[in-house]
């Protein structure tokens, strides 16, 4: 790849995202290999894109779901024995680091660079002691930032040095959706062949269970009102909300516990899918997400089992889940907005993006967020405060109206 | 009795350290009138395990080595010598709690806050997280892991805080920065960007009252002993307990023809790390065996009676139940994860932390190696630990402190 022309004599690239390690049956593996809990958005995605757009690094890219643990270059021929080569070609080894700035982490024996999807600032509030708890600081040893074609937060490493940025084609964004015969509704799936729903592992709020749901096992079971899986977009309410699990600061929880308390016995609400992404393997977020819904609703029952949780484990799963809905609401708080409304449109849904820039401007597929909340969250990084907007109670049926059957925006042109 | 208590604490304390320093040093201590301040605040928990473990272990070399230029502090209190020397003797801080809540043990307040000036420079020693800083004329600090940095979702909120509150500034108000291992010096650098010139590498040692051998020889019964593999550590998700789990599940053979025994408290996180519904079982049926935490005669007594001990770790500081299982002659199939390789060096067999398969592989190599080389084993696994000592660990920091002293003399 043209980005990388400096590190072409690399004998091995390594690639490496936050996710759940333990889905990995060895440190280092083919990226091929690589079991990844959510292909279509967050850190994953941006990998497996990278990958897909530099076929001629094929056969010296690796996945690595735990670099920090790599001590020295001597940890790496017992890696390459593990996965059954004696030997491996001599010379430097390049890593990339996806996925949020805050998690970035280093091989340490390699040029190390961390690509960049995030594109804006969401600075918690308050202080926190953990060097990276900003979200806008890198490890002293990376020596590169890449970007995606649009102005991206560039952080700085710690102790506040530049660092140079280089600008990856636009094949980075999409390149595995491409690839891939479902990337599009209009060409390679047939809707009613069996199977298609291999890839989505969905559940209902109600059927969560966190160890399975770590474990990447998703049972089709019926809810407890025997709702089961959401219906097709002919069902005309459902919704898809992507949800960063990596930003501290998401209005998901605020935005669900609004629509919520909005409920109330036989409104037509839109049924909410919700798609967690960047997953490091802990449930905490979610388990809290479905406390405060049976805190909010007044019929808890109901909005859990009408609220879904999914994941698109393998680009297959992409026609399934179009069928669920084509219609997506997404957070623009989240830093990585950009990329996720990228890869909706790139795959054949419409993203109405929730607005929170003062000069947003209401249209088919942006909503205004008018409403300033501070979003506190324990985190592993400490207690950190976001100042985010969403939308009010007031403006809140503008955005259900746009989700109302006959109303539905075009789709937008990634 | 008493007279018998102190007899073991003299042997003990013997066998923690070994002369082997440059006495130039020394003398350069007390020609200078030197004193070197010791943070005691690790010490106060009543079970020792890890960082506490560490700070005896440097506490009582240092203290063996040069008596007269060691004080003990807590926060801006210096604490009675004879009394912190008695909980390294007992190997629990629980008197030494006791002594610090009555006021008995404390001695007046640290130098800096006398009027009168110390007769000569004063260096701090802070065996982990320092709760004063820039209280010393030197001030040193030991960073034993970067996993509250790096890893923090294997760690519950408290600890990242504990260990996060103060690093940045701890690092930046130290003139020497100890890491335990070469992986650790490295990921500070990595990570933090702090330069190898301000950071020095002390190994951690390893060291067993005279007396525990002998029990231990005396307590096994070789013949009619069922055979058993240990893990040993306080239980949390970056142990990776749950590798031995898949493990187990693969090879039914090794739970049936080893017990399996868990020694270690219980620590954060227990929903990632609970045993599979699969080897309930095994648990009832007394194969899974969890001890919770032992004292350190039981735990050496543990070790020394093991066919091999098990480490998966997935991140380590240093791995001192690696050192401690080759002290006792018992192999360890070990990760080569971060630090461990460098404790483990080539008496151990390593293997993938993410992979059940290599682990099951590597253990039935020590095991054959067991049956095949016997005592050798067992000589070879101590003859390396040898190397690693608590006084060797003080002489590091010693002979990186001097210069540091004399430029201020």
């Amino acid at each position: 790849m043209e980005a990388l022309r400096a590190w072409q004599n690399a004998s091995s690239v390594v690639l490496s995202c936050p996710g759940p390690m333990r889905r990995h049956t060895a440190a280092l593996l083919p990226v091929g290999d690589a079991v990844l809990p959510q292909v279509f958005l967050g850190g994953e995605s941006q990998l497996l894109a990278f990958a897909a757009a530099a076929p001629e690094l094929a056969g010296r890219l690796f996945f690595a779901a735990l670099p920090e643990m790599f001590s020295s270059p001597a940890s790496l021929p017992d890696a390459w024995k593990t996965l059954g080569q004696k030997e491996h070609a001599a010379g430097p080894v390049v890593h990339l680091r996806f996925g949020s700035i805050r998690d970035a982490r280093m091989l340490k024996f390699a040029r190390n660079a961390v690509v960049v999807a995030e594109t804006q600032s969401a600075a918690p509030l308050t202080a926190s002691h953990h060097p990276f708890a900003s979200g806008h600081t890198l490890p002293a040893a990376t020596k590169r930032v890449f970007v995606y074609g649009r102005e991206t937060i560039r952080p700085k490493l710690i102790g506040g040095a530049e660092i140079p940025a280089t600008k990856l084609p636009a094949a980075c964004i999409t390149a595995d959706l491409a690839a891939s015969s479902f990337a599009d509704g209009s060409s390679g799936f047939a809707p009613s062949s069996r199977g298609e729903s291999a890839g989505l592992e969905l559940v209902s709020l109600a059927d969560f269970r966190s160890g399975l749901w770590a474990a990447g096992v998703v049972p089709a079971r019926r809810s407890r009102r025997g709702s089961g899986a959401p219906e097709t977009t002919e069902h005309g309410t459902t919704v898809l909300v992507p949800w960063n699990l990596a930003h501290f600061g998401s209005i998901v929880p605020d935005l669900l516990e609004r629509l919520a308390s909005l409920r109330r016995p036989g409104d037509r609400m839109p049924r909410i899918v919700l798609m967690p992404f960047n997953y490091l393997g802990q449930t905490g977020m979610i388990r809290r997400l479905i406390a405060s819904l049976r805190q909010a609703a007044p019929d808890p029952d109901v909005m859990l089992s009408d609220t879904f949780l999914a994941r698109v484990s393998a680009l297959s799963g992409l026609p399934a889940l179009r069928r669920l809905s084509r219609l997506a609401w997404v957070d623009g708080n989240d830093p990585e907005h950009w990329w996720t409304t990228a890869r909706l449109n790139a795959a054949g849904f419409t993203a109405v993006l929730i607005d929170p820039s003062p000069d947003a401007i209401p249209g088919p597929t942006t909503q205004v967020a008018d409403d300033t909340i501070l979003v506190e969250n324990d985190t592993r990084y400490g207690a950190l405060s976001f100042e985010v907007r969403l939308p009010s109670r007031r403006t809140l049926p503008n955005l259900l109206a746009l989700t109302a059957p006959g109303r539905r925006p075009r789709r937008q042109a990634p | 009795m008493k007279r018998q208590h102190a007899s073991a604490a003299q042997r003990t304390t013997r066998s923690r350290v070994t002369p082997q320093h440059d006495d130039a040093v020394d003398r350069l201590f007390t020609a200078g009138g030197v004193t070197l301040h010791i943070d005691i605040s690790t010490l106060i928990e009543h079970q020792w395990t890890g960082i506490p473990t560490v700070a005896a272990g440097l506490a009582s070399a240092f203290l063996a080595r040069m008596p007269a230029r060691i004080r003990f502090f807590l926060g801006t209190s210096l604490v009675e010598t004879q009394i912190v020397a008695d909980a390294l003797r007992r190997n629990t801080g629980l008197f030494l709690e006791r002594e610090l809540s009555s006021g008995r043990a404390l001695a007046g307040p640290l130098p800096i806050l006398m009027r009168q000036a110390a007769s000569g420079p004063t260096i701090g020693l802070f065996p982990s997280v320092k709760p004063v800083r820039r209280a010393f004329d030197i001030e040193c600090n030991v960073v034993h892991d970067l996993s509250t940095l790096v890893l923090p979702y294997f760690h519950i909120k408290g600890n990242v805080d504990h260990h996060m509150a103060g690093m940045m500034a701890d690092i930046a108000s130290s003139d020497l920065v100890v890491t335990v291992s070469a992986a650790s010096r490295d990921d500070l650098g990595a990570y933090l960007g702090v330069q190898a010139a301000r950071m020095v590498v002390a190994p951690n040692g390893a060291a067993w009252p005279e007396g525990f051998a002998v029990a231990a020889a005396n307590m096994l019964t070789p013949h009619g002993a069922e055979p058993y593999l240990l893990i040993l550590g306080t239980r949390e998700p970056r142990k990776n307990v749950m590798l031995v789990f898949d493990m187990l599940e693969r090879a039914p053979d090794l739970l049936a023809s080893h017990r399996i025994v868990f020694a270690g408290k219980m620590g954060w996180l227990e929903e990632q790390h609970a045993l599979p519904r699969a080897l309930e079982p095994a648990r009832a049926s007394g194969r899974l065996v969890f001890t919770g935490f032992v004292r350190d005669d039981v735990k050496y007594r543990l070790l020394a009676g093991a066919e091999a001990t098990l480490y998966p770790s997935l991140f380590e500081g240093f791995g001192l139940p690696v050192l401690e299982s080759l002290s006792a002659g018992t192999p360890c199939v070990a990760s080569w994860s971060s630090s461990i390789p460098e404790v483990g060096g080539a008496v151990c067999s390593y293997f993938d932390p993410l992979s059940a398969g290599d682990m099951l592989r590597a253990t039935r190599e020590i095991l054959a190696r067991r049956r095949e080389e016997g005592e050798a084993l067992r000589q070879r696994c101590r003859a390396h630990a040898a190397r690693f000592t608590w006084a060797a660990a003080a002489d590091i920091i010693l002979q990186r402190l001097a210069p540091l002293v004399e430029a201020r003399l």
